[in-house]
């Protein structure tokens, strides 16, 4: 296999994914040529215009910051744990938010879906920490088991209520928990974040190596870990938290996107961080225009797409690795 | 350089080493030899830092090591501890390089210095033609040469090795043991070792501390602490001692 520097790999990863979005503008329910959407840029009217600028865009958008948060969020999960199973939702996250934004839709408030996915969210981040972290240090293992419990649990109110809400009402709760960008608006805060996350990555990316190695090294090599594992614990939850909020809990991407660049040779934080950022955005639009436009008009749940594409990508990567090793 | 006052290690509870007052001079090499379970890798762990002690304290220079920075802590005490977590997807070269992690002050770039240190630390292992080899992909032996050869890049005015020869052959054990002996000799440096080797001790070590699994402990130059009586009490195993080249050496025997 050829092998390129990851700094290049990042730069023509990054001008791929930017390109692909691009692209994915001109499809959907009507699929407009890449000629027109130029042409109605610069012009800035007509029916196109008002298509790609209130509709095909801010869904792009939106589809691309989701996915580049999922991916950096199972990224550093995955470097905090040191576990590969580990993903943006292990902590039952996005159960906290689907409980809140379901109780909002409920108590019929649904106007305040996003700040009830958010307490919801923020009470299983501080519970899974102080059940987790008593006294000592982050344990792996017990904060992953912490986490699953708390889940387990959250989900299980998640059924009773979906159960006993209106029959009317349940089929949209259900699309929107498998992740749906359908009423998905692009957020100031959610970019911020992602961008946030991608400097973090890039300025503490040595020291998250280091903390593969698990924590008593990265002590001994100078990390000062506690301090990193509370950042590394909190930048993850809230880029889980920003998505669910918004787009329910789409599934795969923050599991797979890591494994997919580590299996093409790039492993320093510096560029995973970045590069899972471009590549999980690129996922998660390819996907969510499959989702709007195989069976248009008719809208499918975008969590299903980045599992069905993102599957068969991981075993394809998975056979190819294991000739390189033998 | 380093030195403890009435240090204990305490885990769960359990008072494994009581009342520990040692001073590491310059240039010393010790030994830790201990039966398994009495707390020599807890010791180290304290000793570097990476725990602050219940009871007792560790001083550096003269300082209390919990007032350090974590990074200016990794300049003057380093450690390898005897496991870690197999989650580094890098290549030899990178992963010997994370030992200059405390020496680098830009976030970004690596000084002429940490290049030096590194390379040389890859060479003097003889694991240079592995450096863009994926660090996992490494056999047990080739591995251990490559943690070994980042604590030398990590360069500290104190060494701790937890169980260092373990997946070494011969050859590499010699090595790595006459270099830590030239390290302390020439270079000023200070190294501790835990080790179960008590013959490589004898040839290679100036000074041994012994922790009995009552908790108490016996530290000094090897010449005085590694006699057939102490050795018997520590390992309850009885030795036969033989003299070889001038170097007192020890024999299980029935």
């Amino acid at each position: 296999m050829m092998r390129i520097g990851q700094p290049s790999a990042l730069f023509w990863v990054a001008c791929l994914s930017v390109c692909v979005a691009i692209a994915c503008i001109s499809f959907g329910s009507v699929s407009i040529p890449i000629a027109t959407i130029v042409e109605s840029i610069r012009s800035g009217e007509g029916v196109y215009w008002t298509v790609i600028s209130q509709l095909r865009f801010p869904r792009v958008l939106v589809a691309f910051v989701s996915g580049a948060l999922l991916a950096m969020s199972g990224c550093l999960l995955q470097t905090l744990l040191r576990n590969p199973l580990a993903d943006p939702y292990i902590f039952g996250i996005s159960s906290g938010a689907s409980l809140g934004v379901l109780g909002a839709l409920v108590f019929a408030v649904p106007a305040y879906s996003i700040p009830f996915g958010f307490i919801g969210a923020g009470l299983v981040i501080v519970l899974v920490a102080l059940i987790a972290r008593r006294g000592a240090d982050w344990n792996p293992y017990r904060l992953i088991l912490t986490g699953v419990m708390v889940s387990a649990g959250l989900n299980a109110l998640i059924s009773l209520i979906l159960v006993l809400s209106p029959p009317n009402m349940m089929k949209g709760m259900i699309f929107w928990m498998m992740g749906d960008l359908t009423y998905a608006q692009p957020r100031v805060w959610a970019g911020a974040l992602a961008i946030v996350i991608i400097v973090f990555g890039v300025f503490f990316g040595r020291a998250l190596d280091a903390m593969s190695l698990g924590s008593e090294r990265a002590l001994a090599i100078g990390v000062s870990v506690k301090r990193l594992e509370y950042v590394v614990y909190l930048l993850a939850s809230l880029a889980a938290v920003a998505v669910v909020v918004e787009g329910g809990s789409i599934g795969f991407v923050g599991l797979v996107v890591p494994h997919m660049i580590r299996m093409t040779g790039v492993w320093s934080h510096r560029y995973l961080i970045p590069m899972s950022a471009c590549v999980g955005g690129a996922m998660v639009v390819v996907a969510d225009t499959l989702a709007r436009s195989v069976w248009a008009p008719v809208q499918l749940p975008v969590g299903v797409m980045t599992a069905l594409i993102g599957v068969p990508i991981l075993i394809y990567l998975l056979n190819k690795r294991s000739d390189v090793r033998n | 350089m380093l030195e403890t006052k009435d240090l204990s290690v305490i885990i769960g509870g359990r008072v494994l080493l009581n009342g520990l007052s040692l001073a590491l001079g310059l240039g010393e090499n010790w030994a830790i030899l201990g039966a398994n379970g009495t707390g020599k890798s807890s010791l180290l762990r304290l000793l570097a830092g990476i725990e602050n002690p219940l009871k007792g304290q560790v001083l550096a220079d003269g300082i209390a090591t919990p007032a350090f920075s974590k990074k200016s802590l990794a300049r003057q005490i380093g450690l390898l501890p005897q496991f870690e977590d197999d989650h580094y997807w890098g290549c030899v070269e990178e992963y010997v390089g994370l030992g200059r992690f405390s020496h680098s002050s830009g976030l970004w770039a690596k000084s002429d210095d940490d290049q030096i240190m590194t390379q040389r630390a890859l060479e003097h292992f003889e694991i240079k033609d592995l450096s863009n080899r994926e660090y996992r992909s490494l056999s047990g032996g080739e591995r251990q040469r490559a943690r070994l050869a980042s604590l030398m890049a990590q360069d500290p005015k104190l060494f701790l090795w937890d169980e260092p020869l373990e997946n070494l052959d011969y050859s590499g054990q010699m090595k790595f043991l006459s270099w830590v002996c030239d390290l302390t000799r020439k270079n000023d440096r200070t190294s501790m070792m835990v080790i179960h080797d008590i013959n490589m001790v004898s040839r290679f070590f100036t000074h041994t501390l012994m922790i009995f699994a009552d908790g108490s402990h016996l530290a000094g130059a090897c010449s005085e602490t590694l006699t057939l009586s102490n050795l018997e009490v520590l390992y309850q195993t009885r030795f036969d001692q033989v003299m070889h080249d001038g170097v007192r050496l020890f024999v299980p025997s029935a």
